[in-house]
């Protein structure tokens, strides 16, 4: 019944200075530390969550009234954001509310109730392995949920149910870091920590824009006393770029030239560390013969970057040794020959010996919140705790660890992402299991992965969400429980493990991904082979054994206790390593200090190969290079979750912008704010033009945010990693 | 605890009913333990943390309280801001704004080919020194804090008349529907009180905004804060925005370019204007025919019943756009600065009038009833002087004295002129003929003047107003379009068809809608055109 409000006759005083309205206001004292907080939303109690949007892993402190969240603060006490958090962190509760949240499952677009949801998922996909293999039916696992759970589903999928193929959207953001430290370092091991960013004295971002992108991350630039040198290469003047003291805009994909550039100077000018050199790395020889050809004028010529700014820029590499740091992020990662450039990044600071000391280190900042959970244990390229599924010994030791009969373990990895995708074009996979992630909008080429998807006998869809382009082609969606709404953990771009707890009642029957996993375990019959999964602590344990005289070996770490209590442990803490374990001191560890590596041979590898040029490039008829990448640090994604909050709503542009150059403009007749149409090979859209000399000539940007820009980029891969190369796609601009 | 380690889920049932009964258990059981939260005694609540707010931001916020001829001032380090917004999301949480209120925003500054900038610029209330929101608000609901200078907006004095955001240039105040008043920025006064940071202080990942000390005589009131904001001469903004590489002087505000309609509810204002002014005319014709003797006492009692009658409809549909009307007793409050405070005082004097004029009328006394007529005349036409100044007085300029003064008045006498007219002939006085005439030179006088400046604005880039013409071209042609055929119906047409013997009654009282409604549009144009200034946005 609605309640008609009684009509309040205003105070017959002059002046109101108190009243309802200002109460609305009020903030009083909210204790444990927090300030003054509004007093609609006093806490009873706190508790210490870590973000469930980017890799960056900042602590929140989750204000509570009766056990659930009211409200959240970024956690001055923990050692990653120290205080402070990005919009996305600060409205990470406010997304839950959402009226698209997926409450029930639903099947064919009718709601339906949980038993019938398990009996269709487990009756088709039986259906499918059954007459077509187990090869027919694959799943596609996230960086966006509790590494608890990512094993759970590649343990399920795998050992339980018997499919051979799964990935992960990581396969969009980091798989190219995964293969690059692997071949050089013998293990997918990033070796920094935050620290670095403070203690550098030449940081160099390549293909990355912290400042919008991992702002908590350029905090910690900032808080640098040294004064460094801040070098950034970005096609773009991205805000990162603007902050720099040095930015090199170089043609794009022209990076790994200007690479091998900087090799050859760095060779050129006296800047190896011989010693380190020839202690702890390979084919630094070969390497030098290869980048012989690599001189200054070649460089210049095919990365747009005068001579005299590269003598500059080595220069400045040279001078700031030992504490020069490499970061790069998706501007490497997502490129078609990006496992060389990263590994050419990695060659960089293994020549000058900068590795394993502090201020240092090739370092590759991590996409999502587990993206770095999933490279561990999403039991997918790697078995459990960064296995081969090939080595009989692995699956031996990860069938002790886990308990599963080690039969039941495939003796070969999946096929990646893209070749999935393609074996369901051709027939051979039959049937998809998507669990958070949003490819229908986020997947390269989207118009392409649609028409395939759509050919699908089962597209199974696990989301918070029944509103995501994916789920909306969906047979059947699976209501999930979101960040807040479930416990475990994740690993941050430092190696971090952080344990995020529960603290919101999930909307109707939504269930954590968890409890799915766990139905679907016992619906198809195979939960005898989980019966010591039961809580994501359990799992937890498991992990850890599977961890074992690893690199990443965590067996040190007691339990979801101690990471909650000590802010958080980076890997590796064996448990000989548990017994000195400090939590002040240990708050920071990089890899490499004994300048031993995870190969063989315990050196590093020199890698490298000649560079070849986009697969799609300018033409008469698509005169444009098309950039895509993030928007604002409001936005995340394809904003399944961003997009709920009218708070972040004010912080993005109310429609697609196109930034383009104002020369481009003016050969195009186009002028500020005006619509125009941005055409490629695959498709076109509109989008309000941004005339801004943040681009150069020749070349355009869009924010991959919006549904519509992936239907234009052109699907080329890395052929190493398999990642796809978002930013180099050949378009025309037509007003 | 929640999840039991030791008791796995049981092993299957070899009954069918047996599998479903446990099914359901374990989906219950899934159910029930995701609806269950730990209570705050359980493991993993903290009781208390060591740093404490205060201690984590004292570098941050000054630390004794301003002395007299001092305040509290915004200091922001352009060089330190890298736009992630954290503080618009902060102010939001920390101080449990509504859905999508937040009291800071963030906006960019570009530079040009030849030089290119990127700067984002986090911008609140610059609690000025003379702040104009407290100048303009009519029941003194703005409270500019004798000790801090803090300006505070008073949320339960507050009426909703919006006033204050037509009058602050930095676009500040902002309408809160589902409360029906303006909220504001108070650089969290409770928290400063007590040594605690602001919450947007508090929330900077690079400590870019910052509370300092400013000396009152130190406050600039010339040039602008920064690129792209007004002129600090009118309100003597406090802020401060400071970076060791000067802000280009090409720069400009991203959405410097944008042409929008402003979106605030002045539809009744809108109204109000054109009918106050109808009402002021009608009464001056009124007046003007009773002193020439072209009336008679019945006649002129119409002619000012019907000038009365529109007046205070129009007085009463403005309090439509107020958002708490019952508060708005207190309007007399701000009549020593607020021209809105005058206006609805002047207003006011309607009624009076209207009770004047009909106990002269009652008593049958012409020469009483002729200086009561005269007096409402007056009193309206004040308070038709007090609507243009409430325009002037927000300094946009699209409402520059002579813009504003030539609609206002142009409307007063035409459509004053054209209410007689249509009274006069339905009263059959031969004097509607010259009313009618009057209108007409008033109507072609007003559209020439009202087409050749707009024509003027919109060539010359360099005319103060030539944003809102452009706004006006690109949103509002039809309506423009519309005006026209409007002013050679009411201009041409109809004289003509009168002319050739149609109804003179009606075509009149035609006339007079037709000319109402144009000028309704007009006046809907000044406001959704009037392209109000801002601090740097998207």
């Amino acid at each position: 019944m609605m309640k008609i409000p009684a009509i309040k006759l205003p105070a017959m005083t002059l002046r109101e200075w108190d009243g309802p309205l200002t109460a609305d206001l009020v903030r009083e004292p909210g204790k444990f530390g927090l300030g003054q907080v509004p007093s609609h939303l006093l806490p009873d109690a706190t508790t210490t969550a870590i973000c469930g949007f980017c890799s960056t892993g900042c602590g929140l402190k989750i204000h509570l009234k009766d056990g659930a969240a009211v409200n959240l603060t970024p956690d001055p006490d923990y050692p990653v954001n120290l205080g402070t958090a990005c919009p996305k962190g600060w409205e990470a509760l406010s997304v839950l509310d959402a009226p698209d949240r997926a409450r029930m499952p639903i099947l064919h677009g009718k709601e339906v109730d949980w038993d019938t949801a398990l009996r269709y998922f487990c009756d088709q996909m039986r259906a499918v392995l059954d007459k077509h293999g187990p090869e027919a039916a694959a799943y596609l696992s996230t960086g966006q949920i509790m590494f608890e759970e990512m094993a759970y589903l590649g343990a399920l999928a795998k050992f339980g149910m018997g499919m051979i193929h799964g990935d992960g959207n990581t396969r969009q953001c980091m798989a190219t870091a995964v293969a690059a430290y692997k071949e050089s370092f013998g293990f997918d091991a990033p070796p920094f920590s935050y620290a670095d960013f403070e203690e550098s004295e030449v940081l160099v971002f390549i293909g990355a824009n912290p400042c919008i992108a991992h702002p908590i991350m350029w905090q910690r630039v900032l808080r640098n006393k040294r004064q460094p040198e801040i070098i950034v290469v970005d096609p773009r003047t991205t805000e990162t770029a603007m902050a720099a003291t040095q930015h090199y805009a170089i043609k794009p994909k022209s990076d790994l030239t200007l690479l091998y550039g900087l090799a050859h100077l760095i060779i050129r000018d006296g800047g190896v560390a011989t010693a380190f050199v020839e202690e702890s790395t390979t084919g630094f020889d070969e390497f030098v013969l290869f980048v012989a050809a690599f001189h200054p004028q070649r460089v210049a010529e095919e990365t747009g970057i005068s001579v005299h700014r590269l003598v500059h820029f080595a220069q400045t590499i040279i001078s700031g040794t030992p504490r020069v740091s490499f970061w790069w992020t998706m501007g490497v990662n997502q490129g078609h020959e990006a496992t060389r450039t990263a590994q050419a990044i990695i060659n960089l600071a293994l020549m000058t010996g900068n590795i394993g000391k502090p201020g240092s280190g090739a370092n590759s900042i991590t996409g999502q919140c587990n993206a770095m959970g999933s490279r561990l244990f999403s039991n997918t390229t790697n078995l459990l705790g960064g296995h081969d599924f090939r080595n009989p010994r692995h699956r031996e030791k990860v069938a002790a660890a886990t308990g599963i009969p080690v039969e039941r373990i495939p003796d070969r990895p999946s096929l990646a992402y893209d070749q999935i995708l393609k074996a369901a074009d051709e027939g051979t996979v039959k049937a998809i299991w998507f669990v958070a992630t949003n490819p229908s909008h986020s997947w390269i080429d989207q118009n392409e992965i649609n028409r395939i998807l759509d050919k699908l006998d089962f597209l199974v869809v696990q989301d918070m969400y029944c509103s995501t382009e994916t789920a909306k082609r969906a047979h059947l969606v699976l209501p999930a429980a979101g960040w807040g709404e479930k416990e475990g953990c994740f690993i941050n771009s430092e190696r971090r493990i952080g344990y995020s707890p529960k603290v919101r009642r999930a909307p109707g029957q939504a269930l954590a991904d968890f409890h799915i996993f766990r139905l679907i375990a016992h619906y198809w019959g195979c939960e005898d082979l989980f019966r010591g999964w039961s809580s994501p602590e359990a799992v937890f344990r498991v992990l850890q054994r599977c961890t074992e005289d690893q690199p990443c070996d965590i067996t040190g770490i007691d339990g979801h206790e101690m990471l909650r209590k000590s802010g958080g442990v980076q890997w590796p803490l064996s448990r000989v390593e548990s017994l000195k374990f400090e939590v002040s001191s240990w708050k920071e560890r990089r890899l490499f200090e004994d300048g031993k590596f995870f190969t063989p041979d315990q050196r590093a590898k020199f890698i490298f190969s000649e560079p070849v040029a986009a697969p799609e490039r300018r033409s008469d008829e698509y005169p444009l290079i098309l950039i895509t990448g993030r928007g604002t640090s409001a936005q995340w994604h394809t904003e399944t979750r961003t997009g709920k909050s009218a708070v972040m709503a004010k912080m993005r542009p109310e429609e697609l912008m196109l930034d383009l150059n104002p020369q481009d403009a003016e050969r195009l007749g186009v002028r500020d704010g005006m619509h125009v149409r941005v055409i490629s090979k695959r498709a076109e859209l509109t989008a309000k033009a941004r005339l801004t000399t943040t681009v150069s000539p020749g070349e355009v940007f869009l924010p991959m945010h919006d549904s519509r820009v992936n239907q234009l980029t052109h699907a080329s891969y890395d052929p190493q990693s398999r990642q796809p190369s978002y930013k180099h796609s050949a378009v025309r601009v037509e007003k | 605890m929640i999840y039991d380690l030791e008791d796995p889920i049981t092993g299957s049932g070899s009954a069918v009913g047996g599998i479903i009964s446990q099914r359901s258990k374990i989906i219950d059981e899934a159910l029930r333990e995701q609806q269950t939260l730990r209570t705050p005694v359980a493991l993993f609540s903290d009781e208390y943390d060591a740093r404490s707010v205060r201690e984590r931001f004292t570098h941050l916020i000054p630390l004794s309280k301003p002395v007299p001829g001092e305040q509290y001032a915004f200091e922001v380090n352009l060089d330190a801001c890298t736009g992630c917004k954290a503080c618009v999301a902060a102010c939001h949480s920390l101080n449990g704004l509504d859905d999508g209120e937040s009291w800071r925003d963030m906006g960019l500054l570009v530079g040009t080919r030849k030089q290119p900038y990127l700067q984002t610029v986090t911008t609140a209330c610059h609690h000025c020194a003379d702040p104009a929101c407290a100048e303009g608000c009519p029941v003194l609901a703005y409270d500019k804090d004798a000790v801090t200078g803090i300006v505070r907006h008073l949320d339960d004095q507050c009426i909703g008349c919006s006033y204050c955001i037509l009058k602050c240039p930095y676009e500040v105040p902002k309408f809160n529907l589902k409360r029906g008043i303006v909220r504001k920025c108070d650089m969290c006064q409770g928290r400063l009180a007590e040594g605690e940071a602001p919450a947007c202080v508090q929330s900077c990942p690079n400590e870019a905004i910052k509370i300092k000390v400013v000396k009152l005589d130190a406050v600039p009131d010339r040039g602008s804060i920064i690129a792209g904001a007004f002129d600090s001469s009118y309100t003597r903004p406090t802020t401060t925005y400071v970076s060791s590489q000067p802000v280009p002087t090409a720069a400009r505000p991203a959405d410097a370019g944008r042409l929008d309609l402003d979106p605030g509810h002045h539809d009744p204002l809108a109204w109000m204007l054109v009918l106050t002014q109808m009402s002021a005319g009608g009464f001056i014709g009124c007046a003007i025919a009773m002193w020439m003797n072209w009336l008679t006492l019945t006649q002129a009692a119409l002619t000012s019943a019907a000038a009365l009658a529109v007046g205070l409809a129009g007085v009463a549909l403005s309090t439509l756009h107020l958002g708490q009307p019952l508060k708005a007793w207190r309007a007399f409050l701000g009549w020593r600065k607020s021209w809105l405070s005058r206006e609805i005082m002047a207003f006011s004097a309607l009624p009076a009038g209207g009770q004047a004029i009909f106990a002269t009328w009652w008593l049958g006394n012409m020469e009483w009833m002729k200086l009561a007529v005269t007096g409402t005349a007056a009193a309206a036409v004040v308070a038709v002087w007090c609507s243009v100044m409430v325009y002037v007085d927000t300094r946009r300029p699209f409402w520059s004295l002579k813009n504003v003064a030539v609609k206002f008045l142009g409307t007063l006498l035409l459509l004053g002129a054209a209410l007689c007219t249509a009274v006069w002939s339905w009263a059959g006085l031969e004097v509607a003929t010259g009313a009618m005439a009057f209108t007409l030179l008033c109507r072609w006088s007003l559209s020439v003047w009202e087409i050749s400046k707009y024509r003027l604005a919109l060539e010359d880039e360099s005319c103060t107003w030539h944003k809102s013409a452009r706004i006006m071209q690109k949103h509002l042609g039809v309506q423009i379009e519309m005006r026209a055929l409007l002013l050679i119906a009411t201009g041409l047409l109809i004289p003509v068809l009168i002319a050739a013997g149609a109804n003179a009654h009606w075509m009149l009282s035609l006339s007079l809608l037709l000319l109402f409604g144009s000028q309704l549009m007009e006046r809907l144009h000044f406001f959704t055109a009037s392209a109000g200034t801002k601090m740097p946005g998207n």
